[in-house]
């Protein structure tokens, strides 16, 4: 098949200037204020130039200056401004004064793992639907307007658990992108035709193969989370198939965006250096009239998350270059008890040189690459070891090096100094994310139970972790005989889908 | 039921997934009336102007230190930037000389007695850049952790140890990755890529597996002649951006860098010698992959040519936006891409300009077709650029500049970079500003410059049924190398 691209890129061409708008952003100026550092500094502040040779440079002695005495800032004031429309719209103003810049979005409460089972990719292509455009707007509309505005980013994500649309744009053009949230979440759906439908399949099929979601990784990804969770729980189905987005047909997803996207179903949330009087107001005036299409449905509970009762071992072949090993747990959802531990877990085990996991794998030479995460999610989580073996190793020699490393971790675990030192880098992490107007904008999006990750809130949250509570989730989470090992099998020829070479301890049905 | 019909049923079946039944929608689909929606916002809110106060010094020893004094969130940034030649002799690639610096930032004995990445092991995670334009050395932290942060800098770059067992362990590792990935189409493509842009007697134009090959010799003496080059007080600044106080910290600042000894001079970077016309005009790898893959590279103005401003506009009508023609076109007109896009890079001597996207293979031609039409289209042929176009690229070249600024870390990044090639802190003002007088003749004329749609070259992955499309249309000779695997 052999489509004509240029006519294509002509006639966007034509269509595109017939209907361009572009708004008249002015520019903007920069005002410099510079002074001469040399009147705040004595002649005792400045050390002479070392005559030493210059080939040598680590012969020199370091001359140690006394350190200048800051005083860490106060805790940032920084809990959220909450709101709920009539119409059940949730609101999270988080102004940070002195940005010129908001990210605004929206996060509705359906991820991929709130499809109908055989639906894998409904959610997902539900997301990209979202940018098709409206029934007065297309999708060319859409992108640039936001653009026009100034939009630096433009981008949507779909997890297991939700979906968030989000923009970073000028604060003086933020109500483009209000305006824009509020008509696609009350239009997209009398916009939606086959033909749209059609285009938005073929951009979701791009992505999967792209990203190699229809391939080794997404089969790994798979094996790893049906390895882990009951059956029935809806991270067992949620990984996407290639057929299942075949399958999907206009009245499912028009059905599937009458369920969940209703204003009922959504946060609006805006970080950055707003007006908060004038934001609200522009809220108000684009997102009260909306209403829901379709009774919410009623919310199913999925079974709780608990240790495996026995050791399962899953073996695939993949269409790769290089052998995979995983060794995997269920462990406690998002913000539950245990998981900041799990995260701080991660890093005493990996992060130097002599860190069990890195000592016995990396500096070994046994590993090419090593990883240790808590995948958080809101219904349980999966705590995951993953190594690569370096040339002339085997998975079974990596595995057997995971398994030595984490006994000598239960055996002997990890000291009040080491895991203060680890919690303490979390927690920096999110004290520094203050900055990164879209990390707040996915924090603030993550809230549930009642519970508001704000930054002071997460940085709470890791500073509470201690030897002892990184002890338990080790002993009570991580056994050594009731976890999940997957092992990718490589084989450049394989063909690109999933092939099951072997389940063992696969839990009777 | 006959066993028969028993097995063609359940072979059947075997092809069937089974799906959970969906009711059909409810009537009406949307039940918020249009006329109660507002129509969208026709004017923009007030803002100000970005304000930047810089503080700066030069020590004795030619260290220089500029202060950004930002919003009081208690987070600030700093860069070290050191604009030491990026190649340490005349044999090695920039990309060589980045990996030997890469080394001096794990080679430091802490207290512990362990030698190791000392900023890791202190908490932090700088990003580190050993680009062309010299060394950038980045990190962001609560602003109390500035003089530990500055401290163990200092130390790093001071004080490595740098062991032949720690080097080659490490170059086992790089050598398992680079022959991992030269059997690869990327790699092969990657590998390939330097060499049809330059010159052959210009180490840059050096692919992977010449650059493993230097690594491969390199021995703790070249590494200590490398680190004496970073070390150069004359060539180096520290930046800091974000809640700091100049008062309190420049002192400081002075008696730990002021104590770097003076050096000799070093000599600059040349410019780059580009390959002349001749030759293959790219590579081509054949594989029946479910995706073929097509990336224009070409050279492109340097950061301090007049031509950059036009090139960070070009580099959103030729992908970099979302509402760029190529895009819109390949991924929401025709449904052929999950997109296309462009990327500009460029240093103080040198720049290139990228092309690329995977695409669905049967749009192979004519996806190649229109990207060299769009290049000739920027060019002033065809229409050339387009007024409603131009306005949109300005202004997302402008606002993602400002937006780089609007945050500690991003300042201080951009204050480096002009300090790298000699300009002014504050000069990405100027850039906005040349940004905004384009013109689509200016523009034009920049890409007819460095743009060359009958030579730039290709990087191709392609399927065997598309090949001879892709040969016979007169685009020159390529080099084919054939992978048997998807």
């Amino acid at each position: 098949m052999e489509s004509s691209v240029r006519a294509l890129v002509t006639f966007c061409w034509v269509a595109w200037s017939a209907t361009a708008w572009v708004p008249s952003v002015e520019a903007q100026a920069v005002e410099e204020e510079v002074e001469e550092g040399g009147a705040m500094l004595s002649p005792e502040d400045l050390a002479p130039p070392d005559a030493a040779s210059p080939a040598e440079p680590d012969a020199r002695e370091v001359s140690e200056p006394e350190d200048p005495v800051i005083e860490p800032a106060p805790p940032l004031d920084d809990d959220p401004i909450q709101l709920v429309l009539e119409n059940g719209l949730r609101v999270v103003l988080q102004p940070v004064p002195g940005r010129r810049f908001a990210a605004v979005g929206v996060s509705y409460a359906v991820g991929s793992g709130d499809v109908p089972s055989g639906w894998t990719g409904l959610a997902h292509l539900t997301e990209h639907l979202m940018f098709s455009g409206t029934d007065v707007l297309d999708d060319v509309a859409v992108y640039r307007r936001l653009e026009a505005a100034g939009a630096v980013v433009r981008n949507a994500i779909t997890t297991v658990d939700r979906t968030t649309y989000y923009e970073v744009l000028p604060v003086r053009t933020m109500e483009q992108a209000l305006w824009i949230e509020s008509h696609r979440m009350a239009r997209v759906l009398r916009g939606l035709d086959r033909a749209r439908l059609e285009r938005q399949r073929d951009v979701v099929l791009h992505e999967g193969w792209e990203r190699n979601l229809y391939g080794w990784r997404g089969v790994m990804h798979q094996q790893r989370y049906v390895g882990v969770f009951p059956e029935g729980h809806p991270y067992t189905r949620f990984v996407e198939r290639e057929d299942d987005v075949r399958a999907i047909r206009l009245p499912h997803v028009q059905w599937f965006f009458q369920q969940h996207y209703g204003p009922d179903d959504a946060t609006l949330i805006v970080v950055g250096g707003f007006d908060v009087d004038r934001v609200r107001a522009s809220i108000e005036r684009h997102f009260s009239p909306i209403v829901r299409s379709a009774p919410a449905p009623t919310p199913v509970a999925p079974p709780p998350v608990a240790p495996l009762p026995r050791e399962r071992r899953i073996a695939v072949r993949i269409q790769h270059d290089r052998d995979q090993v995983e060794v995997a747990w269920p462990t406690p959802a998002l913000f539950d008890d245990g998981d900041a531990a799990l995260d701080v877990l991660s890093e005493l085990l990996v992060e130097r040189r002599e860190s069990p996991l890195f000592a016995g794998l990396v500096e070994s030479g046994i590993a090419l690459d090593l990883n240790a995460r808590q995948y958080s999610h809101d219904h349980g989580s999966v705590f995951v070891i993953a190594a690569v073996p370096a040339r002339g190793h085997t998975t079974d020699e990596c595995l057997a090096a995971i398994d030595a490393a984490m006994e000598q971790v239960r055996r002997q675990p990890f000291d009040a100094e080491a895991v203060e030192r680890a919690r303490g880098d979390w927690a920096r992490v999110v004290r520094l994310d203050a900055e990164d107007l879209g990390a707040r904008l996915g924090l603030l999006a993550a809230s549930r139970g009642g519970y508001v990750p704000t930054v002071e809130h997460e940085r709470d949250r890791y500073l509470a972790v201690d030897a002892d509570a990184v002890a338990r989730v080790v002993r009570d989470w991580l056994p050594a005989d009731r976890r999940l090992v997957l092992v990718g099998r490589a084989d450049p020829l394989a063909p690109p889908g999933a092939q099951i070479v072997s389940d063992e301890g696969r839990p009777e049905r | 039921m006959r066993p028969g019909l028993v097995a063609v049923l359940a072979l059947a079946l075997a092809g069937c997934v089974l799906r959970a039944p969906i009711p059909p929608p409810r009537d009406p689909l949307a039940a918020t009336p249009p006329d109660a929606l507002p129509p969208p916002p026709t004017e923009t809110w007030p803002d100000e102007p970005l304000q930047l106060r810089l503080t700066r010094h030069q020590l004795q020893n030619g260290f220089r230190i500029v202060i950004a004094r930002g919003e009081p969130n208690g987070i600030a940034s700093v860069a070290f930037v050191s604009r030491a030649t990026p190649r340490w002799d005349e044999r090695a690639p920039q990309a060589v000389t980045s990996w030997m610096s890469q080394m001096i930032f794990r080679a430091t004995r802490t207290d512990d007695g362990v030698v190791d990445d000392l900023l890791t092991r202190e908490g932090f995670s700088p990003q580190i850049d050993a680009g062309a334009l010299g060394l950038l050395v980045h990190e962001r932290m609560p602003r109390e952790e500035l003089p530990r942060y500055l401290r163990a800098l200092d130390q790093v770059l001071r004080q490595p140890e740098l062991r032949p067992e720690d080097l080659a362990r490490r170059v086992e590792a790089h050598a398992d990755r680079v022959e991992t990935e030269l059997v690869g189409s990327s790699g092969l493509l990657d590998d390939r890529a330097p060499s049809l842009l330059y010159d052959p007697a210009d180490v840059r134009a050096q692919g992977m597996g010449d650059r493993l090959e230097v690594i491969q010799r390199l021995d703790v003496a070249a590494l200590r002649a490398r680190h004496a080059d970073l070390l150069d007080p004359s060539r180096s600044t520290i930046v800091l951006t974000g809640d700091v106080d100049p008062r309190v910290v420049l002192p400081f600042l002075g008696r730990l860098f002021g104590a770097w000894p003076a050096h000799a001079s070093t000599p600059s970077i040349a410019p780059p010698r580009y390959r002349e016309a001749g030759g293959p005009r790219g590579r081509i790898v054949v594989r029946p992959a479910l995706r073929a893959y097509l990336r224009l590279v070409e050279r492109a103005p340097p950061f301090t040519h007049s031509d950059y401003a036009a090139f960070l506009v070009l580099e959103q009508i030729l992908g970099g936006m979302f509402a760029s023609r190529l895009n819109l076109s390949v991924r929401e007109g025709s449904g052929a891409s999950y997109g296309f896009h462009a990327a500009y890079g460029a240093t103080a001597t040198e720049g290139a300009i990228e092309m690329e996207t995977s695409i669905d293979p049967s749009y192979t031609r004519s996806v190649l077709d229109a990207m060299l039409a769009e290049v000739r289209r920027v060019r002033g042929e065809d229409g050339g650029v387009q007024p409603a176009e131009l306005a949109l690229a300005q202004t997302r070249a402008r606002e993602m500049l400002l937006a780089q600024v609007d945050s500690s870390a991003g300042l201080a990044i951009a204050i480096a970079r002009r300090v790298q090639v000699d300009q002014e802190p504050g000069a990405f003002g100027d850039v906005l500003r040349q940004i905004d007088v384009l013109d689509a003749p200016a523009v034009e004329a920049a890409a007819r410059a460095w743009l060359r749609p009958d030579q730039a070259p290709l990087l191709m992955v392609v399927r065997p049924e598309h090949l001879d499309g892709v040969l016979g249309a007169g685009l020159g000779s390529f080099e084919v190398v054939t992978i048997r695997s998807e």
